[in-house]
């Protein structure tokens, strides 16, 4: 394995965040911020590392598979440790274990918080905070593809493991393209969003900050109480259609928009994941109304819904604290936070498209016992699905149940109480966010002790590089 | 990139780091200082004030007694000489101080206060009174030392907070040190590996080729693929082998 190919890939990936790093110290220098100069120094720091191997390593034209997997893993990690430094830097409620926390839960996504006092952090660093949700957004989509050779056989093997359209669409376009489209939906689902909360009379500022939380899957606001501080029905209703769409497959709305097949109207697998969010809502809305949680049923609909969908998309926003809501509710919210939303979009976790295929894979193997020696193919969206990826499937869910289980363990074995235990452990694994407990919607996970907050910022990256991904760097042989 | 260029841009770039870091450091201290003298100075010299107020205001009462004892020059003089010293201080302290309700109520209190000891006191039914001055002089009088006494508490209080902020503080001139050593740390081993990689694998292997060539007779099959100096040297061996 070549190691400066690694370390350059890397590098670049640091020259990406350090942009970012300045446009944050832009905003703190001009609004005349303490954390100006922490987030200076940071920008610095992590410019000069990217910079680095620029200088030294000649230029590498193809990485291999393993280079690849490599570097996204040291990618992120490294990433983590950049983003990181302007909290540490500040100080005040970022101790090293809080900085850390925040910088992971904000690069894989998640969205959980050890702030307890969100609105006193200056907007430099709230700016930071929510870009490393977008970085992190787009990075897992682009970065995974960009940085493997597109003539390699690996790169197929590994889109292959993502069993929706966009790997079927590789094969029509070029990677080039395919770069393209996700970065055009990103990036225009970003400003649309932006500028459909702009015109409801949220200022510019929190507009973007909440846009790149939604389209990212993310779930940083700038408000203590979430997207509840804002108080707006429309807010709510526009936050809710972005969360949708961001944990849509990108490959599929691109398609929607330029009036291709397969787009988000045909596809099977679309259909089901928005058919399983409405039962959702719809039940988690009725039994909010006739629990008598909320009087009337356009609100009970309002929260409800809001809140299904944020953890349905992994987004992790909240309009309400869904902490003293009827068991069935919390159940319901608890499914949802492990199934996770779509392939091919911003959110992590187990997603919905693995789910999918399970329930499929449970329903031929009945078919068989009916009919042993029957050929019976499992197909998703008329592509069938080999009995290689139907068994990655099913170990990929099982490993994931057994990686939930484990953090549970190890967090009950800190005093942490079952319910907080278990949510925080799918909430983060699955990059969604916000858990039951002291971890509830409208919590944060500062009360947790230093070292749960490291074990469940492994839990985050492991959710957001689908776990095998995040061995492999721990697999010694692969540095060989 | 020459090689002279490569090795100038990496120690260039280390030295970036270490001077933003020590400027950093340098400017967040030099505001730390700052902040350090002027909150001890500012909190110091206004507990000096209070403390100037409540002498002036004790003395006001032992002047008091004096002439409830009838002594009216002596009384007259030193109650003369603790108003002035009292009204100085205050208004001083005032003139510095826009916004201070600690200190407006005690200006409010001394008026009441003065008003009782400013009227005759020799020659008049409160010469020796002894209930005059316990039931309607030392009411007034404790509550202006006590407006005093909680301007003090104040004061120290705010002394307390104001270093706790300063403490804070030290921690942001601290880290960019921290994070520099740290940074340097791994741009050295950074460093390390690009030198060894890129500057003492092609020679040795070039070397390899040579020693190669002169005792087996083997071809020189060296690649070198970093674009400087090296790499033309590797060209130059292999012509001058006639490679």
């Amino acid at each position: 394995m070549r190691k400066e190919a690694i370390i350059k890939q890397v590098g670049r990936i640091l020259l990406f965040n350090s942009l970012f790093l300045f446009i944050s110290f832009f905003i703190s220098l001009f609004l005349h911020e303490p954390s100006a100069a922490s987030l200076l120094f940071s920008a610095f720091i992590t410019l000069i590392f990217g910079v680095f191997p620029m200088i030294f390593v000649p230029r590498i034209t193809e990485i291999n598979f393993r280079e690849g997997m490599m570097t996204v893993v040291l990618g992120w990690l490294v990433t983590c440790v950049a983003g990181a430094l302007p909290y540490i830097m500040y100080g005040h409620e970022f101790s090293l274990a809080n900085a850390w926390f925040e910088s992971v839960s904000g690069y894989t996504t998640t969205g959980s918080t050890i702030l307890n006092n969100i609105e006193a952090l200056p907007k430099g660093l709230l700016f930071w905070r929510s870009s490393t949700h977008w970085i992190g957004g787009i990075g897992v989509v682009l970065f995974t593809i960009l940085i493997l050779p597109e003539s390699s056989t690996e790169r197929i093997v590994l889109l292959n493991t993502e069993i929706s359209d966009l790997a079927k669409m590789n094969f029509k376009y070029r990677s080039k393209k395919v770069l393209i489209i996700l970065a055009v939906v990103y990036v225009g689902l970003t400003i649309l969003e932006t500028i459909a909360l702009r015109i409801t009379g949220m200022n510019l500022f929190d507009s973007i900050n909440q846009s790149f939380a939604t389209i990212a899957t993310g779930g940083f606001s700038t408000k203590n109480a979430s997207i509840a501080g804002f108080n707006s029905p429309v807010v709510d209703v526009i936050i809710m259609i972005f969360m949708v769409l961001s944990g849509l497959h990108f490959g599929l709305i691109f398609n929607t928009i330029i009036g291709k097949s397969p787009n988000i109207f045909k596809s099977k697998i679309v259909q089901a994941f928005i058919g399983v969010l409405v039962v959702g809502v719809t039940i988690a809305s009725l039994k909010l109304y006739f629990e008598g949680v909320y009087d009337n049923l356009p609100d009970a609909f309002r929260y409800g819904a809001f809140q299904v969908i944020s953890v349905g998309t992994t987004t992790g926003f909240a309009n309400a604290d869904s902490k003293n809501w009827p068991p069935l509710v919390q159940i319901i919210i608890i499914y949802f936070t492990i199934q996770c939303a779509m392939v091919g979009s911003t959110s992590g976790g187990m997603k919905f498209d693995r789910v999918y295929i399970f329930f499929k894979s449970i329903k031929k193997q009945i078919k068989l016992l009916k009919h042993p020696r029957a050929i019976v193919n499992l197909k998703v969206d008329g592509r069938i699905v080999s009995s290689e990826m139907e068994m990655r499937v099913k170990t990929f869910i099982v490993f994931y149940l057994f990686i939930v289980l484990a953090v549970t363990i190890i967090l009950s074995a800190m005093n942490i109480d079952l319910m907080t235990a278990f949510s925080a452990s799918i909430a983060t694994i699955g990059n969604v966010g916000p858990g039951f407990g002291d971890v509830s919607s409208l919590g944060n996970f500062s009360s947790l002790p230093d070292a749960a907050k490291y074990v469940l910022s492994i839990n985050m990256l492991l959710g957001r590089l689908e776990i095998f991904s995040f061995i492999t760097l721990f697999a010694l042989d692969s540095w060989k | 990139m020459r090689i002279k260029y490569k090795l100038f841009a990496g120690f260039l770039l280390i030295n970036i780091m270490l001077v933003i870091a020590g400027s950093m450091s340098i400017y967040e201290l030099l505001q730390l200082r700052k902040k350090t003298v002027t909150t001890i100075d500012a909190n110091y010299i206004a507990l000096n004030r209070l403390n100037t107020m409540l002498k002036a205001v004790e003395s006001e009462d032992r002047a008091v007694l004096l002439l409830l004892l009838g002594q009216w020059e002596d009384g007259r003089n030193q109650l003369s000489k603790a108003d002035s010293i009292f009204r100085a201080t205050y208004l001083e302290a005032r003139s510095r101080v826009k916004d201070n309700t600690a200190l407006d109520n005690i200006g409010n209190q001394y008026i009441v206060f003065k008003h009782i000891w400013e009227l005759p006191i020799v020659d008049t039914k409160k010469q020796g009174n002894l209930s005059w001055y316990n039931k309607t002089f030392i009411p007034s009088f404790r509550k202006t030392t006590s407006q005093i006494e909680k301007a003090m508490s104040y004061s120290r209080s705010r002394l307390h907070a104001e270093s706790k902020q300063i403490f804070e503080e030290s921690y942001t001139a601290l880290m960019p040190g921290i994070v520099a050593i740290i940074s340097a740390i791994l741009m050295s081993l950074l460093m390390y590996f690009f030198i060894s990689r890129f500057f003492s694998h092609p020679i040795n292997s070039m070397l390899k080729g040579l020693k190669d060539y002169n005792t087996k007779k083997k071809p020189f099959r060296v690649t070198i693929n970093t674009n400087d100096e090296l790499k033309e040297l590797s060209g130059e061996i292999k012509k001058a082998l006639g490679e």
